[in-house]
């Protein structure tokens, strides 16, 4: 792969360090799930490990692809470490989930500098150090165990792997042996005979490894040993299937979305080959195809893989000038996109079958060796697959077996042949076929023997002998087939069923969808594997979102990943650009404000006319409902953040030596793009605490009487308008006298402010540089932190409250509004100028009597309201305007509130409530004193926000500048 | 090189042209008896006096913003910047709207003259002697026919904060 140039590296770069992202993001709860799971019984569910191990392998396979050695190699000693566990030969400590999670944070920090530059040069040594590490503790478990452990245990899969394409089935195998296992018993012997197969040229027609590949049967072998560039002879990477592990739902949906959205390129890029051909669009469609073949590969897809394959070399030759692009070449390689389309529809839909599969490689093959001039075109291009066909249609059970067994069913071409074969129907013939088969393979014990007789029987489906030993291999029994032929027909229903319903996954996605091959494993309970649950739905396929295969996610994951996984089966998604989405939002943004003008307009308002206003009601309706779609569609769960608070508990617990549970409740909670971008920061501030100075050391627990494992919530709900994210711990609760004695010293509170409500005291925290820690940890205690999340907070327009109990533990509770663009708001003059009060700040608004205004020495006015004394804050005088009244009598004063602190703001009168935009004020301004922002009313002015909570925490300000003017001798009226 | 690289060539050398083109030429504007220019690539467009809206606790040249096309853009009065006597506004009166690092600002002058090529030759450093209030804003002296005008540094103008201070 290393002949793309640039740009396309650039591209692919780009996807594999946004899709290994995702996969840390993954990997890393799973991690922990892990290590708490073997801390808590000992042993680890396979699932966890078989979901880590894959999310590596991944990893691993994206990596190769783009030769990052760097990544490939710790990615690599890391699986062989999960292998260690997954065999059951060593329990998981939490040293080993800190190795994990250091290869992830290896990986994501080179995935940082790919980012910017496209190599990883310059972390070998790092990953040397880490590679080292991982050996270590494998050898380590080897050394306890006493048994040799081949930390190579995916290196030949690996080979395969990075230079599928290149490999001749010959090298593959080559590629295994030499690495071959001792402690897999089967190895040698299933080795042995896939080599001899190989090499048997005399082999019956059937038996080709490739048959796609061959034009007659006696012509297989030299093609096979002749390793050409990435030639006819491709043998087919291993897939996951093959290494034993589980293809989620989401994973076929996600291959499902992007092959589409490939074969859309794929086709743009034909179509523009056709018109000029220019190696830009034959290369770009050569990636489509490439991607296309990598992931069809990676989930076992062998015909995609094959196809896509052979159309990756055909463009590959008109890449390099080799070929032209004819319409016959064009033409076929259209007919290719449609086949991938319709397979990958199918796929989603539950069928897999692509139909003229055959034709559409005899074509690409033909097309392919025209304008080389081969020695060997002696060769009958038609020959080999008609001959086939005709012997295989002489040997019925043959084909049928060989569908059904191999897994890869379409490989099997289906026409001519496939009409008097496949009906429907006939299901019964080939259930009955087929188990009888199994029937003889289990009685015949030597693997030797079933292998060869598999063999035999496989004709059309044996990808390559080296695909073939990975399989064995993993799946350690030959007469495993069965499973396989499972998963073959699973994997093109997974789609369909989601894991919102345990109830439809408990049945065989196969027999709820009448698909007669399904009905062949009925009869053969015995030939699952050892591993699959006694009831036959559960361990029909080991690829089906059994519940078993939901548990590595934490129970509250599968709601929302349901829920979006959900939508994406029935309709389909399309991805957007964010910018746009932005764009439009901004644009509803001014619809409302068009509306408003148009509503509020005097001529058309003054008319009276009653349709004119129906109309207006209309369009409000409209745009406010155009509004709440725009706003959801920037709405994402709360998943990702919250997951991420997983790593920072199990780290911040080891460190601090404690021991700390992470409860999530609520993580499908929905909130603005821009509110998760800028929650992160807060909560790990405020997770950080909790762990820190919230929970105890074990012993101080154990003395308390609690649990020794400490408890911190994490808790997302919406309520109102708002969001609520809450913080709680069962630690030891703030300490008040602490607080209090430290406000002292920093000059917060007096002495005698003694008597202050707690949530007062609380809030002193919040005060930047304020922390009561004895000492600075590497955790926590300088007194940032707070700080961050308050001014964090507030810049969302939200508010933190704190309750605690001393003992007990301590809320932090995050309250955020739900949109950050809309708000109602309450219009005020003041002067000439307009302001506006957002309406959830507003407590009431009321004219006081001058008998209940009391005017202190200091200048400052204190309303008196049913019992309540609130300061009078006068806007003019802040805001230096001209108001139309200056007795507080006159004008009206609204009283507001933030947090637990109220004031009264004194305005000339209210003007009325409506919807507002708000919008930023100019960068260039800077941040302006007492303003939140702006907004664009109804009549194109621009009124200023006021910030509410700027305002009421001024109040202080205002009484020391009242007293100075004062004492400079002034009076204020 | 084939036909496109050619032809790719070719454009990019027009490209350069037009910056070349754009660089030379200054608009021009009147505050009282003084001409100033300002480059031409850094205003986007030019707008009549209209409604400003006070933003409480701003230097005092910044007269507040305006509503642009549904942005809200700061507006400067060019007067106040250099210290000259603000006066009232009149149907002249014009925002010279410019954009700076991705930050649109409306300059507010008494008039808007024209736009002129003055060739780099044609510029003179500011006097060094001269010691005023508003030089540091000015970076050479346009020399056209018997006229000088006061060439700005734009972003000086607006991010040169020593008054503040």
């Amino acid at each position: 792969m290393s002949d793309y140039v640039d740009e396309d590296n650039q591209e692919m770069v780009r996807d594999f360090v946004t899709e290994g992202r995702e996969l840390l993001d993954d990997a890393e709860p799973q991690i922990i799930d892990m290590e708490k799971m073997a801390l808590a019984s000992g042993r680890v569910d396979e699932d966890v490990l078989n979901g880590i191990f894959r999310l590596f392998h991944s990893l691993k396979g994206n990596a190769s692809f783009l030769d990052f050695q760097a990544i490939i190699s710790v990615t690599h000693e890391a699986e062989a470490l999960l292998d260690i566990f997954r065999k059951g030969r060593a329990v998981v400590t939490p040293y080993h989930a800190d190795l994990l999670c250091r290869t992830t944070d290896f990986v994501r920090s080179i995935l940082d500098v790919l980012e910017h530059k496209q190599s990883d040069e310059g972390f070998e040594k790092e990953a040397s150090f880490l590679v080292d590490d991982l050996k270590q503790a494998i050898e380590a478990i080897s050394s306890e165990d006493g048994l040799p452990i081949q930390t190579d245990a995916g290196r030949g899969e690996m080979a395969l792997h990075d230079d599928q394409g290149d490999l001749t089935g010959q090298q593959a195998v080559e590629a295994i042996s030499g690495e071959a296992e001792p402690y897999d018993r089967q190895q040698p012997s299933e080795e042995a005979i896939s080599t001899e197969a190989v090499h048997d040229p005399d082999l019956p027609a059937g038996s080709q490894p490739w048959p796609f590949n061959a034009t007659g049967p006696g012509l297989d072998l030299p093609a096979l040993e002749q390793d050409s560039s990435p030639g006819d002879n491709y043998a087919p990477s291993p897939n996951l299937e093959g290494m034993g592990l589980r293809i989620t739902p989401e994973m076929i949906k996600t291959f499902v979305e992007d092959a589409l959205e490939l074969c859309e390129d794929a086709e743009s890029a034909l179509l523009s080959l056709e018109k000029i051909p220019d190696k830009e669009s034959a290369g770009q469609a050569f990636r489509a195809f490439h991607n296309i073949k990598g992931n069809a590969g990676f989930l076992g897809y062998g015909d995609l893989e094959m196809i896509s394959h052979l159309a990756e070399n055909l463009l590959d030759r008109i890449r390099s000038g080799e070929r032209s692009c004819d319409p016959a070449t064009m033409s076929a390689l259209l007919k290719v996109i449609d086949a991938v389309r319709g397979k990958v529809y199918n796929i989603a839909c539950g069928a897999s079958e692509i139909p003229d599969l055959a034709q559409l490689c005899e074509s690409l093959k033909n097309l392919a060796r025209d304008d080389q001039s081969l020695s060997r075109s002696d060769r009958a291009p038609d020959y080999s697959l008609a001959e086939e066909m005709e012997k295989l249609r002489g040997r019925k059970e043959m084909p049928t077996w060989a569908r059904q067994s191999e897994g890869h069913p379409d490989l099997f071409p289906e026409a001519p042949v496939a009409e008097d074969e496949l009906q429907p129907g006939e299901g019964s013939v080939q259930a009955s076929s087929l188990a009888k088969e199994l029937e003889r393979l289990r009685a015949e014990q030597s693997p030797t023997e079933i292998l060869k007789a598999g063999h035999l029987k496989t004709p059309a489906m044996d990808a390559s002998p080296g695909d073939r030993l990975s399989r064995d291999r993993a799946t350690a029994t030959p007469v495993d087939q069965a499973p396989s032929l499972a998963d073959a027909t699973a994997t093109g229903e997974p789609t369909e069923d989601d894991q919102e319903n345990p109830p439809v996954l408990a049945a065989p996605p196969g027999l709820s969808q009448d698909d007669p091959r399904a009905e062949t494993l009925e009869p053969e309970p015995q030939d699952r594997r050892s591993d699959a649950q006694p009831d036959a739905a559960p361990g029909f396929s080991c690829q089906t979102p059994t519940p078993g295969a939901a548990k590595p996610a934490p129970p509250s994951t599968q709601a929302s990943s349901s829920a979006g996984a959900g939508s994406g089966a029935s309709g389909t998604v399309i991805r957007v650009d964010i910018d746009k989405l932005d764009k439009m939002l901004d644009l509803v943004g001014e619809l409302v404000i068009a509306e408003s003008m148009v509503a509020n307009n005097q001529d058309v308002s003054d008319a009276q006319n009653d349709k004119f206003g129906k109309a207006v009601l209309q369009l409000d309706k409209i745009s406010r409902e155009i509004q709440e779609v725009a706003m959801s569609m920037r709405m994402i769960p709360l998943a990702g953040v919250f997951r991420k608070m997983m790593r920072l508990v199990r780290d911040l617990a080891q460190k601090a030596n404690k021991q700390v549970d992470l409860v999530i409740i609520g993580e499908e909670t929905e909130v603005d793009k821009t509110l998760i971008e800028q929650i992160s920061d807060p909560l790990v501030h405020l997770i950080r605490n909790a762990v820190d100075h919230g929970i105890e050391p074990v012993a101080e627990r154990l003395a308390a009487g609690k649990p020794e494992t400490g408890r911190v919530t994490l808790e997302a709900k919406h309520s109102a308008g708002e969001v609520w994210i809450t913080v709680e711990d069962d630690g030891k609760g703030l300490d008040r006298d602490k607080i209090f004695q430290k406000g002292i010293e920093k000059g917060l509170v007096r002495p005698e402010d003694r008597e202050m409500k707690d949530e007062e005291i609380w809030r002193l925290i919040f005060e930047p540089g304020f922390s009561t820690a004895e000492r600075v940890s590497s955790i926590s205690g300088r007194g940032v932190g707070m700080d961050v999340v308050r001014r964090n907070i507030e810049r969302l327009r939200g508010k933190v409250d704190i309750r605690s109990k001393a003992g007990v533990g301590a809320v932090f509770a995050v309250r955020i509004p739900l949109t950050l663009a809309i708000i109602e708001g309450m219009m005020v003059r003041v002067g000439v100028n307009r302001y506006i009060i957002p309406i959830s700040s507003i407590k009431e608004s009321f004219r006081p009597d001058p008998g209940q205004i009391t005017r202190l020495p200091d200048g400052l006015e204190i309303v008196r309201i049913r019992g309540e004394l609130q300061p009078a804050i006068r806007l003019h005088e802040i805001y230096r305007g001209q108001p139309r009244y200056y007795q507080l009598s006159e004008g009206i004063l609204i009283m507001v509130e933030n947090g637990d602190n109220k004031c009264c703001l004194f305005v000339d009168e209210l003007l009325g409530h409506q919807q507002i935009v708000i919008k930023g004020l100019p960068g260039y301004l800077r941040h302006v004193k007492g303003i939140s922002g702006c907004a664009i009313l109804g009549d194109g002015e621009i009124s200023m926000i006021l910030d509410i909570a700027g305002l009421v925490s001024s109040v202080d300000d205002i009484a020391n500048k009242i007293m100075a003017v004062q004492e400079g001798g002034e009076t204020i009226e | 090189m084939s036909d496109k690289d050619k032809l790719d060539a070719d454009l990019m050398e027009d490209d350069e042209e037009g910056e070349d083109t754009q660089e030379d030429k200054y608009l021009t504007f009147a505050i009282g008896q003084e001409d100033f220019g300002i480059e031409i690539r850094y205003v986007t467009e030019i707008n009549g006096i209209q409604g400003i809206t006070v933003v409480p606790d701003m230097p005092h040249y910044v007269k507040g913003v305006i509503n642009l096309r549904g942005k809200v853009i700061p507006v400067m009065d060019i007067r106040l910047r250099f210290g000259v006597d603000e006066r009232s506004y009149d149907d002249r009166t014009c925002i010279i709207v410019i954009n700076i690092n991705e930050q649109p600002v409306g300059l507010i002058v008494d008039r808007v003259l024209e736009v002129l090529d003055i060739q780099k030759s044609e510029i003179e450093p500011p006097p060094i002697m001269k010691k005023g209030k508003s030089n540091r804003f000015i970076h050479g002296m346009g020399k056209v026919g018997d006229q000088v005008k006061m060439l700005l540094n734009a972003n000086k103008l607006l991010f040169d904060e020593e008054e503040i201070v």
